[in-house]
């Protein structure tokens, strides 16, 4: 019996490429990142505010604080390395910059700065500025005035901490420079030098660096300046923003190495890499690439520890942290060479990135090989500055040792990427004289280079000049050997592919081919050679030759090709997967996944199992079915062995199928299968979205979740379920009157997050239950402060969840429900039209989102939009939406009311009323959503739903001219009108903004508004100034006690229609005046307190008094007013602003100036 | 000379056994890295965590999970390791049903294929279960989401090889 002491696990799958560890976020740009000395704090500039602003950051808390308000733009913070100070350039008191100091106070996560002192210096302007090792000077960017040349100048840091003096000294060194870094011995210094690029114009505006980087010896105390060294590096493109490690032996810096944003110069706006260099006394070694291409990353910053870079990701800008090394794990650099070139072999083959691959390459040494590879990526890329350059030095002219035959190949490609540049630079506007005369002399160099490359460069020039048949010609010389048929059965025989087993040579090879061939017959035959031998080349042959074949003819495709090919090929294998994957549908996935798994069983070749995996899960992801995704996504991963890097794509592959299971199970109802599956990813990832979901599901099934959490779960898992939990009842607790039980159990939900967001900043769940807890606060007290928590809560969450879809569209709903209920509709519209981007999970959802886009585009005044919009809701076939038919019939009928159609609202009323009155007396059984919704409330809702569509009736019958029809759904509102104030709208989850009812007495003078204009319209003209008459005093009472300026214009209408009424009543003028006058007085007022000189009714009021004057015969002298004053004045201002819906009336406007004027005259 | 060793071999057992608390409650060797050739060791061990999903009621548990296994307890999951056979695996994993979780030695046992890489790379159950291999026997540890210590998993051969006893 032996007792074995734990060591390790038998097998470890090996770490892969580090990628950048993000430290900041949030909806703006963070960027220009330093840490302290300590690494405890880090700096940035963040321009989240209408000014670009500071902020400092405790590290381990990941909590970012304001550093102090400038009230002005500020930029470039360092922290001294003493940490006493903290300099930064500011915009406050220097429009063009200056050099600032603030005493650094307090302790991290409290710190405070102190009071601002600057180097003011008349006419200069300061850019960049970096700190000495002694924190007793800075080296600073000034240039005299906008357009003089960058100086590097030593500025003397003197005075005391609390009140430092800056003094501007001597030159560091000569010449123009930027972006400087001082040594960490103080003796030397590594900038930028920055050449004009007019006389006239300066660097700032128009410069461009040199390329390379500049390095000084600093002498002495006084740092005087020193011989310049230039630090040109065996790299393509420009070096930049150069850094020295803490123990200097390190020079980091960010080298652009392509035109990437294709503007035709290599500079700072194009992306960034991260490389560094070993310092050595003078000597500066080779350069070793830290960061991806992928990402665009700036401004390294080194730290004993950690690399501090700023980096653009999906248009943002943030900072980022890297190990000191890069990428690659530090344990690699002390590998012996054949097992370091061993893993990253791995790493390549797991790889499906061309930049990541790039990095691996840029590690795997120089050889022929290895350059190959990488030119051959950097064309696919449309890196042509990176493929010339490899070329070049394929081709050996940096006396890099090349065999002949690499020397040709690397003077091919080095025409064909230059070709390639030129051609991209057509399309910026370059002649194409210059273009073809460059072709010509291409073509004149590569007819008298000897390899297989060569003919294919001609034909793609050729084929750029127009000249196909010659394109095609040159192309046919390299062709591949008809294969012959095996002689011996069972026994495959590798085709003749003489120079296409070149990979290379076979990449451009099949890229010619497509160009030339493609749709014609010939392609295939001609590709078949390649594709069966080499399994990409089979990929794309298969690819290709399915592309755009309806599903059901795609297995006998396969099967007809499959007559032809060999049948060991790797192209008869591929064929024969897409024949076996080609019916796959519900009814068949069983079948489907019997005979695909039969190919997998058959073919034990990694690469081979790899492309099958990888098809099948395409073709599962395109069906939706999880099933097949499920049963190869786990297969694979249980046979891949644990020491390879394709182990980790493998697991990430293993633990998404099972996270997709989860929720399509979820979404088909099968809650213990879902739950099973989402704890499964509990146990697998950290992911507290699974959390939630089992959460969601465990008590769907009746269950306590929190008997199933063992103890093995994290404290950030742990606390995220007790603020879930918490939270959830939220939107149930809201129904109660009692506010306690809801405030309670939102704070015990803050309570849980402020911790976990301290300890874990960069979970984007954190932050949207945070929002999701604010929100629910908001709607429940309206207190806007809790709505821009909210907002500011899920900015964050929007952007950590970047790469996860569905995190991302419940972020944009919550985004789009916070701006709708504050009213800012504009902003609602946006996020909703953000989320419409992405999938639905159901019904459900997508009808929620579709009322919320009709309500925005209500409220944003387009209701024929609007109309539309609830028209495609009420569309909604899935039968699980009967439920909410009444809601849709009710919007849409507003909305078109709202739009002018009236008869369209009529319909939609219509078709609501039964239902709205079954369910007054036939409620609802009780379901999930209602049952915090007590019956008493339910009842109030209906009895509310009835009177509001009598209202809707009334409304369009009115709009249509049914007069009599209108006051009989007048007499039915107003009998559902009982002694007490119709219930609030509210639900009994998902509100939409806080609850808000109108008192009895709004229904009432609603009512009394209809009924006046029925009767008006059925020519009951005293009946309808009656009811107008008790409008006008009611709202004139509801006006006395509140003193809302919309009552007031109300007041101003009532008295309009009255005087209106007063004439088809055919009273003295005089009645028409009063009330006139009367409605003049009320608007005039409303148009003062609200800052509103014009506006529909005080035009129509203004009208009405042309009229009176010039129909009635009311002498203008008994107006009370200069009625032509005021018409000139109207009608100017109409022609200046020339809104459209105004034309009409100014069109009456002149024409009543003109009566005027001609009886006058 | 062999009877002391063996005497002192008891003595050590005994004591070990009279120090640990009762299985289904903590780990008795947690946090020292030991694990017995013992199945009370083993269960409250790794084969803690199978209970997760292997067990009734467990959070884990879903409908296409192996049927036979019980990890509620150790008594449950001894008598189902035992003397059970693999039942209700569907889809690829089908072929591994009707095979006993012990095999007759630890390269024969699915068991073990099913937390060991190497063990699942070599093992070869024909004639009778010939396609119940690599490509159908699933990484268990993949589930669990962390791996066997080298300790538990030679504990566990040591234990199959001694006759898999309920100790």
């Amino acid at each position: 019996m032996l007792i074995a002491w734990v060591v390790a696990a038998a097998v470890v799958t090996p770490a892969g490429l580090a990628a950048p560890d993000r430290l900041t976020a949030g909806p703006a740009n963070q960027y220009l990142g330093a840490l302290t000395a300590d690494g405890r704090e880090l700096y940035f500039a963040s321009d989240e505010e209408s000014t670009t602003q500071l902020y400092v950051q405790d590290v381990q808390t990941g909590v970012p604080r304001l550093a102090f308000d400038e009230v002005a733009d500020v930029t470039w913070p360092r922290p001294s390395p003493d940490g006493r100070h903290l300099l930064y350039i500011s915009y406050r008191d220097d429009a063009a910059g200056e050099l600032c100091l603030r005493q650094i106070l307090g302790a991290p996560g409290a710190r405070r700065f102190g009071a601002r002192h600057c180097l003011t210096a008349p006419g200069s302007a300061e850019l960049q500025a970096v700190w000495f090792p002694d924190s007793r000077s800075i080296a600073l960017v000034t240039r005299p005035g906008l357009h003089g040349d960058f100086e590097l100048r030593q500025v003397a840091v003197g005075g005391t901490a609390a009140q430092p003096t800056l003094t501007l000294g001597a030159r560091l060194a000569e010449g123009s420079l930027a972006n400087p870094a001082v040594a960490p011995d103080g003796r030397s210094l590594v900038a930028v030098p920055v050449q004009r690029g007019s006389r006239q114009v300066g660097p700032s505006f128009l410069g461009r660096s040199t390329g390379a980087l500049q390095r000084h010896a600093l002498a002495g105390t006084t740092g005087a300046a020193g011989a310049a060294v230039r630090l040109s590096f065996d790299l393509p493109g420009k070096s930049a923003m150069p850094a020295f490690s803490t123990d200097g032996r390190w020079l980091y810096f960010s080298q652009f190495l392509n035109d990437t944003n294709f503007d035709g110069a290599i500079d700072g706006n194009d992306h960034g890499v991260l490389f560094r260099a070993a310092l050595s006394g003078d000597t500066v070694g080779a350069p070793e690439q830290l960061s991806s291409a992928r990402w665009s990353c700036q401004y390294p910053l080194p730290t004993r520890d950690r690399l501090v870079a700023t980096c653009l990701v999906a248009g943002s800008l943030d900072v980022f942290s890297l190990p000191p090394g890069g990428a690659l794990p530090a344990a690699w650099a002390t590998l012996p060479v054949a097992e370091r070139h061993q893993r990253i072999d791995d790493e390549l083959s797991a790889s499906r990135d061309r930049w990541e691959r790039l990095l691996l390459l840029s590690h795997r040494g120089a050889s022929p090989a290895v350059q190959r590879e990488m030119i051959r990526l950097h064309l696919e890329l449309g890196e042509y500055e990176s493929a010339t350059f490899y070329a070049a030095r394929l081709q050996g002219a940096g006396g890099t040792a090349a065999t002949g035959e690499d020397a040709v190949a690397g003077a091919v490609l080095r025409e064909l990427a230059e070709h390639r540049k030129a051609e991209r630079s057509l399309a910026r506007g370059a002649l194409s004289a210059p273009f073809v005369s460059a072709a010509r002399a291409r073509l004149t160099a590569l007819a008298g280079l000897r390899h297989p490359l060569a003919h294919l460069a001609r034909s793609e020039i050729l084929d750029t000049l127009g000249q196909e048949d010659a394109a095609r010609a040159a192309f046919s010389a390299v062709l591949p050997a008809p294969r012959t048929r095996p002689t011996t059965p069972g026994v495959s025989e590798p085709a003749e592919l003489g120079p296409l087993t070149d990979p290379l040579v076979a990449a451009l090879w099949a890229d010619r081919l497509r160009a030339l061939h493609r749709d014609q017959p010939t392609y295939f035959e001609l590709y078949r050679p390649l594709a069966e031998e080499e399994l990409g080349h089979a990929e794309s042959f298969v690819r290709e030759l399915l592309r755009g074949v309806p599903r059901p003819q795609r297995a006998a495709v396969a099967e007809r090709w499959l007559t032809r090919v060999d049948a060991f090929s790797e192209l008869a294998f591929l064929l024969q997967l897409e024949r076996a994957l080609a019916e796959l549908s519900p009814q068949s996935q069983e079948q489907v996944r019997e005979r695909v798994f039969t190919l997998y069983r058959q073919n034990k070749d990694l690469a081979r199992r790899k492309a099958l995996v990888a098809a099948t899960v395409r073709r599962s992801l395109a069906e939706g079915n999880d099933y097949l995704l499920y049963n190869f996504a786990e297969s694979w991963v249980s046979y891949v062995p644990r020491e390879r890097a394709e182990r980790r794509r493998a697991e990430r592959l293993y633990r998404d199928a099972v996270f997709e299971r989860a929720y399509v199970e979820e979404a088909r109802g099968a809650r213990s299968d879902a739950r099973g599956h989402f704890y499964g990813v509990t146990l697998q990832t950290e992911a507290l979205e699974a959390h939630a979901a089992f959460i969601e599901m465990r008590l769907a099934e009746g269950i306590d979740p929190s008997k199933d959490y063992p103890g093995a779960f994290p404290e950030v898992v742990t606390g995220y379920a007790r603020a879930y939990l918490a939270a959830r009842r939220l939107p149930e607790l809201a129904a109660a009157a009692d506010a306690g039980p809801h405030e309670q159990a939102a704070q015990t939900a803050l309570a849980e997050l402020r911790k976990l967001t301290s300890a874990a900043p960069q979970r984007s769940e954190l932050h949207q239950l945070w929002g999701f807890v604010a929100h629910q606060r908001f709607l429940r007290t309206g207190e806007r402060g809790l709505a821009v928590e909210a907002n500011a809560h899920l900015l964050v969450a929007l952007d950590l969840s970047r790469g996860n879809a569905r995190a991302r569209a419940a972020v944009l709903d919550s985004l789009a429900r916070v701006q709708a209920g504050v009213g800012n509709y504009g902003l609602a519209l946006g996020w909703l039209e953000e989320r419409a981007k992405l999938p639905f999970a159901g019904a459900l959802p997508r009808l929620s989102h579709c009322l919320l886009l009709a309500r925005a585009r209500y409220h944003l005044s387009e209701p024929r939009a609007a109309a539309a919009q609830s028209d495609r809701c009420l569309a909604s076939p899935a039968p699980e939406l009967t439920r909410f038919r009444p809601l849709l019939l009710d919007r849409s009928g507003f909305y078109h009311l709202a739009a002018g159609d009236a008869a369209k609202a009529g319909e939609r009323y219509a078709a609501l009323w039964p239902l709205v009155d079954a369910a007054a007396t036939t409620p609802a059984p009780p379901s999930k959503a209602t049952r915090a919704f007590s019956s008493k409330a339910a009842a109030a809702e209906a009895a509310r739903n009835r009177l509001t569509t009598r209202l809707g009736q009334a409304a369009a019958a009115l709009a249509q001219g049914q007069a009599r029809e209108a006051l009989t759904f007048i007499a039915a509102a107003d009998a559902l009108l009982g002694k007490t104030a119709p219930a609030a709208r509210q639900g009994a989850f998902g509100r939409e903004r806080p609850a808000t009812g109108l008192p009895l007495q709004s229904y009432r003078l609603l009512l009394l508004g209809l009924r006046s204009q029925a009767h008006s319209l059925a020519g009951e003209h005293e009946l309808a100034a009656r009811d107008l008459t008790a409008r006008r005093d009611g709202i004139a009472a509801r006006h006395k006690a509140s003193g809302l300026d919309e009552d007031r214009l109300e007041l101003a209408l009532c008295e309009a229609q009255l005087a209106q009424l007063a004439r088809r009543r055919k009273m003295p003028p005089a009645v028409a005046l009063s009330h006139l006058s009367t409605a003049r007085r009320q608007w005039l007022t409303w148009s003062t307190a609200t800052g509103t000189p014009v506006e529909d009714l005080g035009l129509a009021i203004l009208a009405s008094f042309a009229e009176l004057h010039l129909f009635a015969g009311v002498p203008s002298s008994q107006l009370g007013f200069d009625l032509a004053g005021e018409l000139r004045a109207g009608y100017t201002k109409l022609s200046e602003l020339r809104n459209p819906a105004w034309e009409p009336m100014r069109a009456r406007f002149a024409r009543y100036l003109t009566t005027m004027h001609l009886r006058r005259t | 000379m062999k009877m002391i060793v063996e005497a002192a071999l008891a003595v050590g057992l005994v004591s070990l056994l009279a120090a640990c608390p009762p299985p289904e409650e903590t780990t008795p060797d947690a946090g020292s890295g030991m694990v017995e050739a013992t199945f009370t060791s083993l269960y409250g061990d790794y084969f803690g965590n199978c209970k997760q999903c292997h067990a009734p009621g467990a959070p884990g548990r879903t409908s296409d999970i192996e049927t036979t296994l019980d990890f509620s307890s150790k008594a449950t999951a001894y008598t189902t390791i035992k003397t059970g056979m693999a039942a209700g695996l569907t889809g690829n994993k089908t072929m591994c049903n009707g095979v006993p979780f012990l095999g007759t030695t630890p390269a024969k046992s699915l068991l073990l294929a099913v937390i060991d890489q190497p063990t699942r790379q070599a093992i070869d159950l024909s004639p009778q279960y010939p396609g119940c291999d690599i490509d159908t026997i699933t990484d268990g540890t993949v589930k669990v989401g962390k791996q066997p210590s080298t300790a538990f998993l030679a504990a566990l051969k040591t234990w199959i090889t001694n006759g898999a006893l309920n100790n």
